[in-house]
C-alpha cells in the first residue's frame, strides 16, 4: 500500500516508501516511467556488450575470435534490443513520466493499461533474449528478410523468438501510443491549448500516431512468416501456385520500418527542443514551425518506405517516386535544425551536461541527416545500400542524434525524477568520451563502405584496405563502453551522494518544474491554469510574462 | 593457376584462407566506388561528387553557425537574460524555401543518373547471375556456358546481366564497375554493366543471406575482346579428359563417389541432391567443367591451386564454416574422420586440376 509524501520538499531518498509489491502493482505513471526507463537502460547494457563483441570479430581481417553463427545472433540482436528494447521504451518511458506533468494532468487516461505496457514490454524483452539460453536467438537480422527466414532455410527456433518476441513488444507500444494520444488530446490543464503544450508533447504525440499507423504492418509481417513457417502458407514463398513472393517482405517490414525511425528520433528532437530553450534562457525560436514540422515529418514518413528498397529492382517510375518523397521529407527536417540554431542564437548559453548532449544531438543529426540525404540520392544508394556506409548514416542519427538527445533528457529530468542532481564533472567527463568514442567509432564507417565493405559479414579479407578502419572502430566502441560505464557510475553515485534539487534547479520554463522534485503521486495540488507556453517562466518572471507576447 | 607456393603444406586451414584471401587481394584491382572501371560506376561517382560537396557546403555553414552560436552566445559572467526573441516568420519561409530548392536540384541530378545508369543496352551479351547459398553462378545462355566464382565480360562492351537466386535473397555487387542488384528468388532483375579497363574486380554478396553471407565473393575479370573471346570459347568447349592415371583416378572417385550428383562436368546436368529442410527442392553446386581455368574457389574463400584444393577436400567445413559440402564430406573440424581417403584427396585434385 502506497503512502505518499505530499507536498514536503523531499529529503532528497530518491522513491518515497517504496515496496517490491508497490512497483509491481503500480499504475502511477510517474513509476511506469521509471521502470521502462531503468529497463531500457539495462538493456542498452545488454545491447552494448553484443555490439562489443562484433566489433572484437572485425577488428583484423580473418579473425575467427567469434563464430559466424554467433556473429549472426549477435549482430541481430544488437539491433533488435536497441531498436525495441532501448530506444522505443526509454522514449516511451520519458513519455510516460513526463506528459502528465506538462500538460497540468494527474495522470495518463488509461493508468492500467498503462502499466500492462511495461510488463509486456518487460516480458517481451526477457522472451526475445531467452532464445540465447537455447542457443538460437534470431539470426536473420533485425529486419529479417524473407524467404531466408522461411523453415526450410531457418530450421531453429531463432525466427519464431523474433517472430514472437516482436508481437509481445508490439502490445507495449500500442498500449503507450493509445494513452499518449488520448491524453495529450484530452487531458490538459485549463488553457493548455494545442498550441501550447510543449514541444516534447508535439513530437511524443506524432510519435504515438505514428505507432498506431505504422505497426500493424509489423505485426501483419512477423504472424504471415510464423504461418509461413509453421500453417504451410506461402506468403513470401516463391514457386508455389499461391504465389507468395519475398519482396512483400520488404515492403511490409518498411511501411513499418520507416515510421519507426521517425519513432525513435522525434520524442528525442523533442528532448533538446525543451532542453535548448531552456539553457539558452529564452524561448525556442519558432515553436509552431517546428511543431508544424513535426506533424509533416510524421505524415510524410508513410511516404518513403521503399528509399530502404532501392536495389530491390523496383520499376524506375516507383523508385524515382520514394526518391522525391525521401527529399520532401528532408525540408522540414532542415526546418527544424535552422530553428534549433535559432533558438540558441542571441541566447545566454549555460553550457551544462544537458546543453552538452542536446547541442551534440544538432552536430551529429547534421551529419546523419546529410547522409541521409545522399542516399537518397538513388543511384547513389545502389552502391551503398547494404554496406557500412548506411551503417554509419543510421548510427548517426540513432546514437549520434536519438541517444545524444536521451541523455541530454536524462542529465536534465533526473533531478526532477529523483530529487538529486547528477555530478556535472562526471556528466562532462561521460559526455566528452562517449562523443569522441562516438565519432571514432561511426565516422571511419562511412569511408569503408564506400570502399565496398558490405554489412553483416562475420570477417573479411586482408589486403582491401579495411583493416585499419576496423580497428580504429573497435577502439572507439571501447571508449564508448567507458563512456557508459562512467554514465552507470554517475547515476548509481548521484542516487547516493547527488546535490538535493530543488522544483527547478535549471530555471526550467514548463508546467513539470512547478512541482516538488520528485513529484508528489497526485502531481499537482490544484491544477495549474496555464496562459502560456512557458507557465513556469510566466510565475519566475511576472515582470516579463510569456503572455503578454500572445502566446 | 598457383601463384604462389604453399612451402610447408600442413598449414593450419585458417592460415590458408588468410594467405589465399591476402592472393585474392593482391590479384585483384579493388573495389573501391570512387575508383570507377565502369560506365555505371562512373556515372555514380560523378553524382556522388556533386551531392558530397553539396551536403559539405551544407555542413561548413550549419556546424559553422553552431560552433560560433556556442561561443559567441555563452551566458555573461553577471548573468542577465536575452532578449525573448520567439521567431521570425521571413526567416522561416526563406529557410524552408532555399533547402526545398537545393534538393530540386539535387532531385533533378539523382533522376538524370538514375536514367544514365539504368540504360539498357540493346544488342548485348547476356549473362544470367544466379546466387546460391554461398556462391556465385554465370550462365551466357547464348554460348550455353556455365561457370561460378570468376565473371569474364569483355572490355567497353555492354553485358545485360540478369539476376536472380536460386534459394534466398542475395545482392550482386562490384563496387569499381556498377550499381549492385538485388538477386531475388522469382524475379528477374536487370543491369546494363560495361567495364572501361581490363583487370580483376572484387566482387561482394551485399545481402545477409545466412551463415556464410561473408564468405560469398566472386571476381569479375575485364578482358580485351579476343581474350574474352577466347576465354568464352574455351569455356563452351567439352571439358578435357583425364590424360595421366592419377587423372583418371580422379575422375573414377568423382562420378562414383557421388561429386556428379551436384557438380556437373561436361554435358551432363547435375541432378541435384534433395534439400533436407525441404525435399522438393534440389540443392546443386558449381559448375566444374573448366575448373582450372579459375584463379579463385570456393567464392573467394581460398586461391585455386592444388595445396589449398587438398584442404578444401580434407575438411570444408574448417574452411567455410556450414557451407553445404560439409554435409557430405566430413571431416576433423566436424569431429568425424574425413569421407574421402588421402589418395581419393590427390587423385581428385589432380583431376580438377587438370580441368582448364
Amino acid at each position: 500500500m502506497a503512502t505518499y509524501a505530499g507536498a514536503v520538499a523531499p529529503t532528497g531518498r530518491r522513491f518515497q516508501n517504496s515496496a517490491l509489491v508497490d512497483w509491481i502493482t503500480t499504475s502511477d505513471h510517474k513509476k511506469i516511467g521509471i521502470l521502462y526507463i531503468v529497463t531500457s537502460f539495462l538493456f542498452f547494457f545488454i545491447g552494448g556488450v553484443e555490439a562489443l563483441l562484433l566489433r572484437i570479430q572485425l577488428t583484423r581481417a580473418n579473425l575467427q575470435i567469434i563464430s559466424p553463427e554467433l556473429f549472426n545472433q549477435l549482430f541481430t540482436m544488437h539491433g533488435t534490443t536497441m531498436v525495441f528494447l532501448v530506444v522505443m521504451p526509454i522514449l516511451a518511458g520519458f513519455a510516460n513520466y513526463l506528459v502528465p506533468l506538462m500538460i497540468g494532468a494527474r495522470d495518463m487516461a488509461f493508468p492500467k493499461i498503462n502499466a500492462l505496457g511495461y510488463w509486456f514490454f518487460l516480458f517481451g524483452g526477457l522472451f526475445i533474449n531467452a532464445s540465447f539460453i537455447f542457443g538460437q536467438a534470431p539470426n536473420a537480422g533485425w529486419y529479417n528478410y524473407a524467404n531466408q527466414t522461411e523453415l526450410q532455410f531457418a530450421p531453429g527456433l531463432n525466427e519464431d523468438f523474433w517472430a514472437l518476441g516482436i508481437n509481445i513488444l508490439g502490445v507495449a507500444s500500442l498500449a503507450s501510443a493509445v494513452n499518449l494520444v488520448v491524453t495529450i488530446l484530452k487531458m490538459r490543464a485549463p488553457g493548455m491549448t494545442m498550441n501550447r503544450i510543449p514541444l516534447f508533447c508535439w513530437t511524443t504525440l506524432v510519435m504515438a500516431v505514428l505507432i498506431l499507423g505504422a505497426m500493424p504492418s509489423l505485426t501483419t509481417a512477423s504472424i504471415e512468416i510464423f504461418f509461413d513457417r509453421h500453417l504451410g502458407t506461402s506468403f513470401f514463398q516463391v514457386g508455389t501456385s499461391a504465389g507468395g513472393d519475398p519482396i512483400l517482405w520488404q515492403h511490409l517490414f518498411w511501411f513499418f520500418g520507416h515510421p519507426e525511425v521517425y519513432i525513435l528520433i522525434l520524442p528525442a528532437m523533442g528532448m533538446i527542443s525543451e532542453v535548448l530553450p531552456v539553457f539558452s534562457r529564452k524561448p525556442v525560436f519558432g515553436y509552431a514551425f517546428v511543431a508544424w514540422s513535426t506533424v509533416a515529418i510524421g505524415f510524410l514518413s508513410f511516404g518513403v518506405w521503399a528509399h530502404h528498397m532501392f536495389v530491390a529492382g523496383l520499376p524506375l517510375v516507383a523508385q524515382g517516386f520514394f526518391a522525391i518523397t525521401s527529399m520532401v521529407i528532408a525540408v522540414p527536417t532542415a526546418v527544424k535544425i535552422f530553428n534549433w540554431l535559432g533558438t540558441i542564437w542571441g541566447g545566454a548559453l549555460n553550457l551544462k551536461t544537458p546543453m552538452l548532449n542536446a547541442l551534440a544531438f544538432v552536430a551529429m543529426f547534421t551529419i546523419g541527416g546529410l547522409t541521409g540525404v545522399m542516399v537518397a540520392v538513388v543511384p547513389f544508394d545502389w552502391q551503398v545500400s547494404a554496406s557500412y556506409f548506411i551503417v554509419a548514416h543510421f548510427h548517426y542519427v540513432l546514437f549520434g542524434g536519438t541517444m545524444f538527445g536521451v541523455f541530454a533528457g536524462t542529465y536534465f529530468w533526473f533531478p526532477k525524477i529523483t530529487g538529486r542532481m547528477l555530478d556535472e564533472r562526471l556528466g562532462k567527463l561521460q559526455f566528452w568520451i562517449m562523443f569522441i568514442g562516438f565519432n571514432v567509432t561511426f565516422f571511419p564507417m562511412h569511408i569503408v563502405g564506400m570502399l565496398g565493405m558490405s554489412r553483416r559479414i562475420y570477417t573479411y579479407p586482408a589486403g582491401l584496405g579495411w583493416d585499419g578502419f576496423n580497428t580504429i572502430e573497435t577502439i572507439g566502441a571501447f571508449v564508448i563502453a567507458v563512456g557508459a560505464a562512467i554514465f552507470a557510475y554517475n547515476v548509481w553515485y548521484s542516487l547516493r551522494h547527488g546535490e538535493v534539487a530543488g522544483d527547478n534547479p535549471w530555471g526550467a520554463f514548463t508546467l513539470e518544474w512547478a512541482t516538488p522534485s520528485p513529484p508528489p503521486v497526485y502531481n499537482f495540488k490544484q491544477i495549474p491554469v496555464v496562459r502560456s507556453r512557458r507557465p513556469v517562466w510566466d510565475t519566475d518572471h511576472p515582470e516579463d510574462p510569456d503572455w503578454r507576447r500572445g502566446h | 593457376m598457383p601463384s604462389q607456393s604453399r612451402g610447408t603444406g600442413r598449414l593450419g586451414p585458417a592460415l590458408l584462407v588468410v594467405s589465399g584471401c591476402v592472393t585474392l587481394a593482391g590479384c585483384a584491382e579493388g573495389q573501391n566506388m570512387l575508383s570507377p572501371h565502369g560506365q555505371g560506376a562512373q556515372d555514380i561517382a560523378s553524382v556522388f561528387w556533386v551531392i558530397f560537396w553539396m551536403a559539405a557546403g551544407v555542413f561548413v555553414v550549419v556546424e559553422g553557425l553552431l560552433l560560433f552560436a556556442i561561443f559567441r552566445f555563452r551566458a555573461p559572467a553577471g548573468g542577465g537574460l536575452p532578449r525573448q526573441v520567439q521567431g521570425n516568420t521571413p526567416l522561416e519561409v526563406a529557410w524552408t524555401i532555399v533547402p526545398a530548392l537545393v534538393l530540386a536540384g539535387v532531385v533533378v541530378a539523382t533522376l538524370a543518373t538514375m536514367k544514365a545508369v539504368a540504360a539498357p543496352a540493346p544488342n548485348a551479351l547476356e549473362v544470367t547471375v544466379i546466387g546460391h547459398q554461398w556462391w556465385w553462378e554465370f550462365r551466357y545462355p547464348a554460348q550455353k556456358v556455365i561457370t561460378s566464382d570468376e565473371l569474364h565480360i569483355p572490355l567497353n562492351q555492354p553485358v545485360t546481366v540478369h539476376v536472380t537466386s536460386d534459394d534466398v535473397v542475395h545482392n550482386f555487387w562490384i563496387p569499381e564497375l556498377d550499381r549492385k542488384l538485388q538477386a531475388l528468388p522469382g524475379h528477374d532483375n536487370v543491369m546494363s554493366l560495361t567495364a572501361t579497363k581490363t583487370g580483376t574486380y572484387n566482387g561482394f554478396c551485399a545481402e545477409f543471406c545466412g551463415v556464410e553471407h561473408a564468405m560469398m565473393r566472386f571476381t569479375v575479370v575485364v578482358q580485351t575482346p579476343d581474350a574474352f573471346n577466347a576465354w568464352l570459347q574455351g569455356q563452351a568447349a567439352p571439358p578435357a579428359e583425364p590424360q595421366t592415371a592419377q587423372e583418371k583416378a580422379g575422375q573414377q572417385a568423382f562420378n562414383s563417389g557421388g561429386c556428379n550428383i551436384c557438380h556437373q562436368i561436361g554435358a551432363m546436368a547435375p541432378q541435384g541432391f534433395p534439400d533436407p529442410q525441404a525435399p522438393s527442392r534440389l540443392i546443386i553446386g558449381p559448375n566444374l567443367s573448366h575448373f582450372a581455368s579459375r584463379q579463385i574457389m570456393v567464392a573467394g574463400a581460398m586461391p585455386n591451386d592444388p595445396t589449398d584444393m587438398q584442404h578444401w577436400l580434407q575438411d570444408p567445413n574448417a574452411v567455410k564454416q556450414g557451407n553445404l559440402m560439409s554435409t557430405f564430406i566430413h571431416g576433423p573440424s566436424q569431429g568425424q574422420p574425413s569421407s574421402l581417403s588421402p589418395q581419393q584427396v590427390q587423385d581428385l585434385t589432380a583431376y580438377l586440376e587438370s580441368l582448364k
